[in-house]
């Protein structure tokens, strides 16, 4: 009786057994990510899996900015010989739109682009640059609007000299409802997207608490944000002494309230603050020192407390961009080479290296958790 | 202004006040003297020596490791004319059989100017 007893035992485990890998091999959905490298490519990324799955050929040149569609199921690129907008379905990978922005000797460039929730206008800051017979002008940067139907710039408008640009990289996000162009810079510009006249600036080096001198924030864009909320990292200086600190800014762009949380004495460069999904934690990356006495770390902030709950150090390259995966389970070092190296959000260990067959040349998108 | 000196007392004071208000005293900080820079004339871009880049240290510790993982932003990003060519305008595809530059950089198109 022991005997039959000691047998079911073990076919029992040995069903068990058997049974554990078939639940470990059911194929886990994958999680897009898209980022364009060299030569006129932008692969597809499975977070997944941690490796290239698919790729797309640009027809022109590199890819340097890539936004996703309010739908997401479309990419924009805006390429740079060119200065070509092009609309590629995700489904199909087939280029649906295409367009150069250059005409008749004159070159536009393109920063800050972003889109229309519609998802048919685009907004960026525009800069013509002339071909003349001996040299190339370069006009005043613009606030430019591109109609994706109409295939061209329909509508732009110069700068004040209250809102004068000083630095052509920005930074921009329009409203949910569309009536509202935010731009960060010091501070928060708000353009009315119909007029594309300044109508309000929210002036955060005014901010009250913590009393500050001049202040930055870096905010990016987060698919799991609360509607019209902002969320970043601000550095800040205090008038007296100037000591820098950095905090976490959280930012309504509806009522234009915003709260500022000081943390502590702020790093050489920090990277912008990347959420998981839950948005209970934040990531970051810190860069201490210059040159050869860099020493990078990865910074773990608890959003509710908003305190810094772990660090660790990693081995940075010298130039690097930040990402996170859609589920926030993978930290992403990208940019300045042929490589995303992924780490482990909870460990902060180093999970894999990706090699791209190409050095990167834009921003990395990351498909939302809801859309795989 | 350097070549106003103060002659009388009153004169004198008034320097001194607009000298002190051009100083940043500040107390009870605990920042570092700014490092001795280099003189590196204006950064990469003004640069005239090919093939030599440094850091704004004036050494190499601050540029990517290995160097040719840079290359893609020096003609691209930073622009940097004096060593690479212009792949905007004159030499488009001057790296077009090279995708990973610390791989292949064998195969960059050598440029006659």
């Amino acid at each position: 009786m022991r005997a039959i007893s000691a047998l079911l035992t073990l076919v029992c485990l040995t069903g068990s057994l058997f049974a554990a890998p078939a639940k470990a091999v059911k194929p886990a959905t994958p999680e897009l990510m898209y980022l364009g490298v060299w030569p006129h490519t932008i692969l597809v990324i499975d977070a997944n899996q941690e490796k290239i799955v698919d790729k797309i050929d640009l027809p022109t040149d590199i890819a340097r900015t890539l936004l996703l569609s309010p739908d997401c199921k479309k990419i924009i690129a805006s390429t740079l010989r060119d200065n070509s907008i092009l609309v590629i379905d995700l489904a199909s990978k087939q280029i649906l739109n295409r367009f150069s922005l250059d005409s008749g000797g004159i070159f536009t460039r393109l920063s800050g682009l972003t889109i229309d929730p519609g998802g048919k206008l685009l907004y960026a800051v525009g800069t013509d640059i002339t071909k003349k017979t001996d040299r190339f002008e370069v006009g005043e940067p613009k606030l430019v609007v591109i109609d994706l139907d109409a295939k061209k710039i329909t509508r732009s408008a110069e700068f004040g000299k209250e809102d004068a640009l000083t630095s052509p990289r920005t930074n921009m996000k329009v409203s949910p409802d569309g009536k509202f162009l935010y731009m960060f810079r010091q501070s928060i510009f708000i353009y009315d997207t119909s007029t594309l006249k300044m109508v309000k600036k929210i002036e955060l080096s005014k901010a009250e608490a913590p009393e500050t001198s001049s202040l930055s924030l870096s905010p990016v864009e987060d698919p799991n944000a609360p509607e019209g909320k902002v969320v970043g990292i601000f550095n800040s200086s205090d008038p007296y002494v100037h000591q820098r600190i950095f905090g976490i800014a959280e930012i309504d762009l509806a009522t234009q309230n915003y709260e500022m949380t000081p943390i502590g004495p702020s790093a050489t460069s920090i990277q912008p603050m990347l959420m998981s999904p839950d948005r209970k934690y934040g990531y970051t990356v810190a860069v201490n020192g210059t040159h050869g006495n860099r020493v990078t770390e990865f910074w773990v902030f608890d959003l509710k407390t908003k305190k810094i709950i772990s660090k660790k150090e990693f081995i940075g390259r010298t130039r690097l961009n930040f990402g996170i995966t859609a589920d926030g389970n993978k930290l992403l070092i990208y940019n300045a080479g042929y490589q995303v190296e992924v780490y482990d959000a909870k460990t902060l260990d180093l999970r894999s290296t990706i090699d791209l067959n190409g050095d990167t040349v834009s921003n990395l998108l990351v498909m939302p958790m809801m859309h795989h | 202004m350097k070549h106003l000196r103060a002659i009388n007392r009153k004169a004198a004071r008034i320097a001194e006040q607009t000298s002190a208000e051009q100083n940043d005293i500040v107390a009870m900080q605990q920042q570092q003297p700014p490092p001795q820079q280099p003189h590196v004339p204006m950064g990469c871009s003004i640069v005239f020596s090919p093939g030599w880049e440094v850091d704004s240290a004036g050494g190499t510790a601050g540029l990517c490791q290995p160097v040719e993982r840079d290359i893609f932003d020096c003609y691209v990003t930073c622009f940097w004319p004096a060593q690479v060519p212009d792949h905007l305008n004159n030499y488009p595809d001057w790296t077009t059989k090279c995708a990973v530059a610390t791989k292949d950089w064998r195969n960059i198109d050598i440029v006659f100017p």
